[in-house]
């Protein structure tokens, strides 16, 4: 059956073969949809290692260098009176954006690994509810230790310890830098730029409040008595201002800022995702269409095996698998296309996610055609031996 | 002739109900995404109010400081870009910064305010539409006068119902009186966008004054587009001379002075500043392949339906052929009937492109976007209609023409 | 009328070559009607396309209406056929998406005839026909015999001094083919030269003149 089929698809190369570039389009469309959505659910589902809720960060500008002496446990201080105020810490870097330092260094073997740094100081891991596997958090203690202590997540524990070796208390140096690092902690997620970002490694450093600030710009988070009103951000944004006239100050909630960036990812992929259900109707419409074209074209033929004794659902399925088996080349073809993607460094996609939205495309298309020829080959099948012999 | 063509062409199309429907679907689906993405980039690149002058104004947008160990690549200081106000090549010179984040408070209610400042010259580069009152001058940047500008959406949040002008607004804690309201600009022009004007020297501290680096762009407008590449080389030579030595790490500074579409372009397309070709012409062709990538597939799926036509079809070309038509009249009648095709497909594309849009407009999808038709898209949508006939209809027909009338004959005779 | 001069056709595929024409040489004068006769797959239909214009012979020489016909050029051939040459088709051949009026007004579209005329010219045709009433219909809404009037109606709509037929009784049941064949015979005594092909001898005695075909060589 299968091989008689191809028979017939060889035979009719000619005008198979724009309906085969139309499956291949089609494919493509579909695995690139696919590799974005599966992508995005896959990110969407490795937790963020913070929690949301509650949480207000102050953004502090001053548009210049700092000056000696400012420094930010001052206006933590103030904070810390208001009484909707639970807890508050300092860090460089806000929430849910990408903006962030990162460093790179290579190990023994001469592969380069990537991390993200955070500077986060004590109290941190209260106000963002951080998930602390192992270990503890930085403390005052800390400061004078003489050594730089650093909290690391799991990834990054990974990419730079032996599997199930300890982590905690253990030195490491990033390559050939001079510094000398000592793990006190073990996050298990830490990803600051939100559900929809790609999960990377991440070392904490501490960032002491009562030193002079290194740059002119910072963030302080604090978690808040759930349900403060509205007017606790003015309060506190007039608080801060009191005790610093010159810089600017900016207040937000995480939690908008959550469903800001869950929207904003989410946004593009349903546009795209509804255009290109409306592309995969057209097509399927489409081949229905050339199906039943081929059909009425076909009626001697069929007729022929009609009398020959193909019975009606062998007739059926041989309209069905003719489209099919031309499907199968489109996403073996499709397949050979989309494999280049990642070669040519086109689209960062993970080989999982690659994997999964080939089989979810190619599995979609040919249920589609299964689709296109129920129609069309119901006609086939309707077809009687005798009135096809005299067709016309 | 044409009109008996058509009203052939009429008739086959309304004995196929299917096959029209099928080919009437996907040339007004095509034809949507298509205008809805046109109206989109009309809306972020072409010429409209504030920005009446971008095919004449060139930018500096970004200044790289370059040296040995340390790169900075980001916004000027304004000490970069103020002595360039005196080039005389240049029509309008302003020099503002990008928004920046700035809170206001109503009732206690914190409104998020993108805030720009800028000088007076600003507002005769960027011709905003006043809605209410008028643009800050260069006598207030001058004296320091606290006065703003504001946008519409800032004036219905601020102020409500209540009147505007000379009215205060207190931003990051400082009291403003608003001289003018502004209809909105959307985010994704970023040369203009912003929700608060102020002038350069209401700000917080001196500390804007000195150094390479800060927050502020230069705008130059040309007399006309052949005299922006001089304006270009100007603006060049005299960032040349800025001293670098000031800053220990840097030891050269480089600047691209480009248009906002180039600008946008570079940094969508991570063009390297240095080196490189024009990433606007880079843009452009991207836009183009990927309409035309897009168009690809319905494109495919008519000339696979008027291909499988041809054989029912057979027998018809073979008459036509006997009763004296010649290959060149059939290709014509067929492309014809495509085109005519096409062409009710865009009617129908056009009024559903009118609703998207006005759904569109209406969720808050990108601030301020106000998508609408207009004749730039209505000419832009008949003519991809028409290039879509021709290129759907053009290879089936050709191949229709070449049957063999006796051929054609005996394929569906008995 | 049409003189063909030691005409022969090879049709190659791939692999195999047939001789559907060998070196045939025949002269049709104006104003007969001439039946072609043979077994099947003898070159009579072969013959009827050289004739008609629709096929280039392998080599020899065709004269039709005092031209003779020296290159094969796609436009003059569509000019020549319009304006000389009708045609009726075994199967009839109507445009089932076009009405029987907008069926026989198609000769008369490729002489840019304005629309007016045509319409009138068409009807006058179908009228003769007998078929004044079904203007509006769909060939599919018609009987055989029907199906072939209109199909006549088409080939003498543009009132061409020749008419061919390929077999054009043979999917109507005796009596339709008579009918038919007494509108030919009609046309014949207005003046209208006939070609024929058939294997109904019945047919073929009515005609003046009976050429005989066997494997591509004309035999008397």
């Amino acid at each position: 059956m299968i091989a008689h089929a191809l028979k017939l698809v060889w035979n009719r190369k000619r005008q198979n073969a724009l309906v085969l570039l139309e499956l291949v389009g089609a494919f493509l469309i579909l695995f690139a949809l696919l590799v974005a959505v599966l992508g995005a659910w896959q990110r969407f589902s490795v937790p963020i290692g913070f929690d949301p809720e509650d949480v207000w960060v102050l953004t502090a500008r001053s548009g210049r260098a700092p000056a000696p002496g400012e420094n930010g446990e001052r206006l933590l201080t103030a904070l810390r009176e208001h009484p909707a105020v639970q807890s508050a810490g300092m860090m460089q870097m806000g929430l849910y954006t990408t903006a962030g330092m990162n460093t790179g260094w290579y190990d023994d073997n001469g592969e380069l690994h990537r991390a993200e740094v955070v500077s986060a100081g004590p109290n941190i891991d209260h106000v963002l509810g951080l998930d602390i596997v192992d270990g503890r958090w930085f403390e005052a203690e800390d400061q004078q230790a003489g050594e730089s202590r650093v909290v690391v997540d799991r990834a990054f524990a990974e990419t730079i310890f032996e599997a199930d070796s300890p982590v905690i208390g253990e030195p490491f140096r990033l390559g050939d830098r001079d510094e000398n690092f000592r793990v006190i902690g073990l996050v298990e997620h830490y990803r600051k730029g939100g559900e929809l970002t790609q999960n990377r490694p991440v070392f904490f450093r501490p960032m002491w409040p009562d030193e002079d600030l290194q740059r002119g710009w910072f963030n302080l988070a604090v978690a808040v008595q759930p349900g403060a009103p509205p007017e606790v951000e003015e309060a506190l944004v007039r608080r801060l201002r009191a005790e610093y006239p010159d810089w600017s100050f900016d207040i937000s909630r995480v939690e908008e800022q959550r469903t800001q960036h869950l929207e904003q990812g989410a946004t593009p992929l349903i546009a795209a995702g509804v255009v290109a259900l409306f592309l995969l109707f057209m097509v399927g419409l489409g081949l229905t269409g050339v199906l039943w074209q081929n059909v009425s074209r076909r009626t001697r033929e069929i007729g022929l095996r009609r009398a020959q004794g193909a019975t009606a659902a062998a007739v059926r399925w041989q309209i069905v698998v003719e489209l099919m088996v031309l499907a199968v080349i489109g996403v073996l073809l499709g397949g050979v296309f989309a494999a280049q993607l990642p070669l040519l460094g086109l689209l960062s996609m993970r080989l999982d996610v690659g994997l999964q939205a080939f089989l979810a495309a190619a599995a979609t298309l040919l249920g589609l055609t299964v689709l296109c020829g129920l129609y069309p080959s119901w006609l086939a099948s309707r077809v009687a031996p005798a009135q096809a012999l005299h067709h016309q | 002739m044409l009109r008996s063509y058509v009203i052939l062409a009429w008739r086959i199309l309304g004995r196929r109900p299917f096959f029209t429907f099928v080919s009437l679907f996907g040339i007004s689906l095509t034809l949507v995404v298509l205008m809805l993405a046109t109206a989109f980039l009309d809306h972020a690149f072409g010429a409209r109010a504030p920005e009446v002058n971008t095919d004449r104004m060139l930018g500096v947008f970004q200044i790289e400081l370059i040296g040995e160990q340390s790169q900075y690549r980001g916004e000027a200081g304004y000490s970069v870009l103020a002595p360039l106000r005196d080039i005389d090549l240049a029509e309008e010179v302003s020099v503002g910064t990008v928004p920046r984040a700035a809170v206001t408070f109503v009732d206690g209610q914190k409104v998020s305010l993108a805030m720009r400042w800028v000088d007076g010259e600003f507002f005769r580069v960027f011709q905003y539409e006043f809605l209410e009152g008028g643009p800050f001058t260069d006598q207030d940047d001058a004296e320091a006068r606290p006065v703003a500008v504001i946008n519409h959406e800032t004036r219905r949040r601020v102020f409500g119902d209540e009147e505007a002008i000379d009215g205060s607004i207190e931003i990051d804690g400082r009291t403003f009186r608003v001289v003018g309201v502004v209809e909105n600009v959307p985010a994704f022009r970023p040369a203009s966008f912003a929700d608060v004007w102020v002038p350069i020297s209401t700000s917080k501290t001196d500390a804007y004054l000195e150094g390479l680096y800060g927050s502020f762009q230069g705008f130059f407008v040309a007399p006309n587009r052949d005299r922006m590449p001089a304006l270009r080389e100007e603006i060049l030579t005299r960032l040349a001379e800025v001293d670098v030595s000031t800053e220990e790490d840097y030891d050269r500074l480089h600047a691209n002075v480009e248009t906002t579409f180039d600008a946008l372009a570079r940094e969508l397309l991570s063009v390297p500043s240095e080196g490189g070709s024009s990433p606007g012409m880079a843009m452009r062709w991207l836009i183009l392949g990927l309409a035309l990538l897009f168009m690809a597939l319905p494109s495919l799926n008519l000339i696979n339906l008027n291909m499988s036509r041809i054989l029912e079809r057979a027998s018809e070309i073979g008459v036509r052929k006997s009763f004296g038509a010649s290959s060149r009249t059939l290709v014509t009648q067929f492309v014809i009937e495509n085109i005519l095709l096409t062409l009710i497909g865009g009617v129908v594309g056009l009024v559903l492109a009118t609703l998207a849009l006005h759904l569109v407009s209406g969720t808050a999808l990108v601030s301020y976007a106000e998508l609408g038709l207009n004749p730039t898209i209505f000419t832009w949508g008949i003519l991809i209609t028409l290039a879509f006939g021709l290129l759907s209809g053009a290879y089936p027909a050709w191949r229709m023409s070449r049957l063999h009338p006796r051929q054609a004959l005996a394929e569906s005779g008995s | 009328m049409i003189r063909l001069e030691h005409v022969s056709k090879v049709y190659r595929t791939d692999r195999i070559e047939t001789q559907a024409l060998d070196a045939v040489n025949l002269t049709i004068a104006d104003g007969e009607m001439v039946s072609v006769m043979g077994p099947s797959g003898c070159g009579k239909s072969t013959l009827l396309s050289i004739m008609g214009l629709l096929d280039e012979p392998s080599d020899g020489r065709v004269t039709l209406d005092g031209r003779t016909i020296e290159r094969y050029d796609d436009r003059q051939l569509a000019q020549l056929r319009n304006r000389t040459l009708g045609f009726v088709f075994q199967s009839f051949h109507l445009i089932p998406d076009l009405s029987v009026l907008d069926n026989v007004e198609i000769p008369l579209l490729y002489r840019r005839m304005p629309a007016r005329e045509r319409r009138q010219a068409a009807t006058a045709a179908l009228e003769r026909g007998g078929l004044a009433s079904r203007l509006h219909h769909f060939p599919a809404q018609l009987s055989g015999g029907q199906q072939q009037r209109v199909a006549i109606a088409r080939a003498i709509v543009g009132e061409p001094k020749v008419l061919l037929a390929d077999e054009p009784t043979g999917n109507l049941d005796s009596h339709m083919g008579d009918e038919v064949m007494s509108i030919l015979e009609a046309l014949n005594a207005d003046g209208t030269t006939v070609v024929m092909v058939t294997h109904d001898p019945r047919m073929a005695e009515r005609t003046e003149r009976t050429l005989r075909l066997f494997d591509g060589r004309q035999v008397h």
